[in-house]
């Protein structure tokens, strides 16, 4: 009789314990992870492979002092629209127009000491190619892109720097008529440079640089007192990792 | 007896045990308005994360000195199925009254604060850098500035000027285009550039940099020296004005200047002048011609030597 109940005692211990266990592990007590949507930092507005045209981006100039450097301009192709220079040192930015007349453009890099956005995150660079805008279809490699250099005054013109995106013609006699209204002026050749830029975020952009002159796009009516600098420009962004330039 | 309650007793634990199994505990909805991950990205390679407390909806960020930032460039995560009401921009590091909207897909929304601690050096001690001349002029930069900056950041520095003897004051603030370098166990400060309009006297100069602000002992000297121009190339019609700028000095006691052409010379009036510019007029009957770095101009400063300089002008008819 004593073992029979200390048989059922063990039974009701055992029996609780369980009935504990399966009560605690049924209950749905514990909240759901909380799902999330992330926000990033800088997203872009501009689609991809459309053509974007960007007109009279201005940047301040004294003609009483054409050696000064004026302060850096930064446009994002991200968002086609100036950014402000506080934001020199985020990846919000994709261009920058610096140096004489703010007519040489760099790219938006963090880890090169002499790129304005050194310490920040951006992993832009940029090259030129003496090709037409249209012609340009593959995405050059990683490896072919610069993050320090800037591309303004070419060979053709005075003051040359290499390749460049527009022809200074000093004495209005390369691309003018040597007349004193075509001195001084700066030719834009969109028929035989390309500009393409990896952006601060990683997708590439291939660029056609058309004037630096307010309201006109074409050499006849540049003349050294129109005014200037109003850069127009056209632009199509591919995602990262794209090998092909498409505008769809 | 005994024997029989047993299996009953049993029956009813089973019987609980089950129930118990079965029991589903129906907790209220989470509201989905939360900022779930709060983090600042504009670092190479690495990223900064803020601290959220949900119980009094805050982000606190640490920012240390040595990252030299100045605007902190936010990625933020939310609930899903909500977002951040109007668009997520840097900030400057001083700001102290950002606030954040997360508005669910319900509606219901929750208001974070962002607080932004800046981890700052312990100190600052500043000195002219050794054997500077302290003495300077408009327009021209301070003598270099050493100090325990322990960073290259030179846009967070403050720089106040104040005039001894009128008490006047000229801040540079920060975001000024000042350069930090190292120099030893030091950084020098310079950049800093004289205003066009400054009084001339003795000024104590005072630095503020991460919270803290040191002044130097040994005042500087302001001083006017000779004024200078450059005379870029001009074309004008005859009556019309042409105007020149400083180079590197201002105008100060401006009163007269001309032009000699063909070995006659113009009187040009003053139509205005400032620091640093000067419009001239041309005479109506300035002779037309192109002056091809044969005119030369002639400018009078009250108390200095006149100032003579050729240049290329270019006059046509009204």
């Amino acid at each position: 009789m004593r073992s029979i109940t200390n048989n059922l005692t063990k039974w009701l211990g055992m029996l609780t314990i369980a009935g504990m266990l399966f009560s605690s592990c049924s209950k749905s007590n514990n909240p759901a992870p909380d799902p999330k949507t992330d926000t990033p930092a800088a997203s872009g507005s501009v689609p991809f492979y459309k053509l974007q045209r960007v007109e009279n981006f201005s940047a301040p100039t004294d003609d009483s002092a054409p050696t000064t450097a004026p302060p850096v301009l930064y446009f994002s192709l991200e968002n086609k629209a100036q950014a402000p220079a506080d934001y020199q040192k985020t990846a919000r930015w994709d261009l920058s127009f610096s140096n004489l007349y703010n007519s040489f453009i760099g790219a938006n890099n963090g880890k090169d000491a002499t790129n304005p956005g050194y310490t920040a995150n951006g992993v832009g660079g940029i090259l030129i190619l003496k090709q037409a805008f249209e012609t340009v279809t593959d995405v050059p490699a990683d490896k072919d892109f610069s993050t320090s250099k800037t591309f303004g005054t070419d060979d053709q013109g005075a003051f040359g720097e290499g390749t460049g995106w527009y022809l200074y013609d000093f004495g209005g006699n390369i691309r003018g008529d040597g007349s004193y209204n075509k001195q001084h002026v700066a030719y834009a050749m969109p028929e035989s440079r390309t500009l393409v830029v990896r952006t601060a975020t990683g997708n590439y952009a291939k660029i056609k640089m058309i004037s630096c002159y307010k309201d006109v796009f074409t050499a006849d009516k540049w003349f050294r007192d129109t005014p200037h600098m109003y850069f127009t420009f056209e632009y199509v962004i591919v995602p990262k990792g794209s090998t092909k330039f498409e505008i769809k | 007896m005994k024997l029989k309650l047993i299996p009953f007793l049993i029956a009813i634990l089973i019987t609980t045990v089950f129930a118990s199994c079965k029991k589903t505990v129906e907790l209220p909805a989470q509201p989905q308005n939360k900022i779930t991950e709060y983090k600042v990205v504009n670092l190479t390679d690495t990223v900064i994360y803020g601290a959220i407390d949900q119980i009094d909806k805050s982000i606190t960020v640490y920012v240390p000195f040595y990252l030299n930032l100045t605007v902190i460039d936010p990625a933020i995560s939310v609930s899903q199925g909500a977002g951040i009401v109007g668009k997520v921009e840097p900030i400057p590091i001083s700001a102290q009254d950002v606030k954040y909207t997360v508005k669910a897909a319900d509606g219901s929304t929750n208001v974070y604060t962002l607080k932004i601690v800046q981890q700052n050096t312990p100190s600052l001690t500043v000195d002219w850098s050794a054997n500077a001349t302290l003495e300077v002029s408009p327009l021209l930069q301070l003598p270099p500035i050493i100090g325990d900056f322990q960073s290259r950041n030179g846009s967070l520095v403050q720089v106040q000027m104040t005039n001894q003897k009128s008490n006047k004051v000229v801040t540079f603030p920060t975001g000024s285009a000042f350069s930090l370098s190292p120099s030893d166990n030091l950084y020098v400060l310079n950049g800093v550039i004289l205003p066009a309009d400054i009084d001339t006297g003795s000024y104590k100069v005072k630095v503020t940099y991460l919270g803290h602000t040191s002044e130097i002992t040994r005042p500087i000297h302001v001083f006017f020296q000779q004024p200078n121009l450059l005379i870029p190339s001009r074309e004008v019609k005859q009556g019309g004005t042409i105007s020149f700028t400083s180079f590197n000095t201002v105008f100060v006691g401006f009163k007269a200047a001309s032009v000699t052409v063909n070995g006659k010379t113009y009187d040009l009036p003053i139509q205005s002048y400032t620091y640093t510019d000067m419009t001239l007029k041309i005479p109506d009957d300035f002779p037309v011609g192109v002056y091809y770095y044969t005119a030369q101009y002639s400018f009078q400063f009250d108390g200095w030597d006149a100032v003579k300089k050729i240049g290329a002008l270019t006059v046509t008819a009204k």
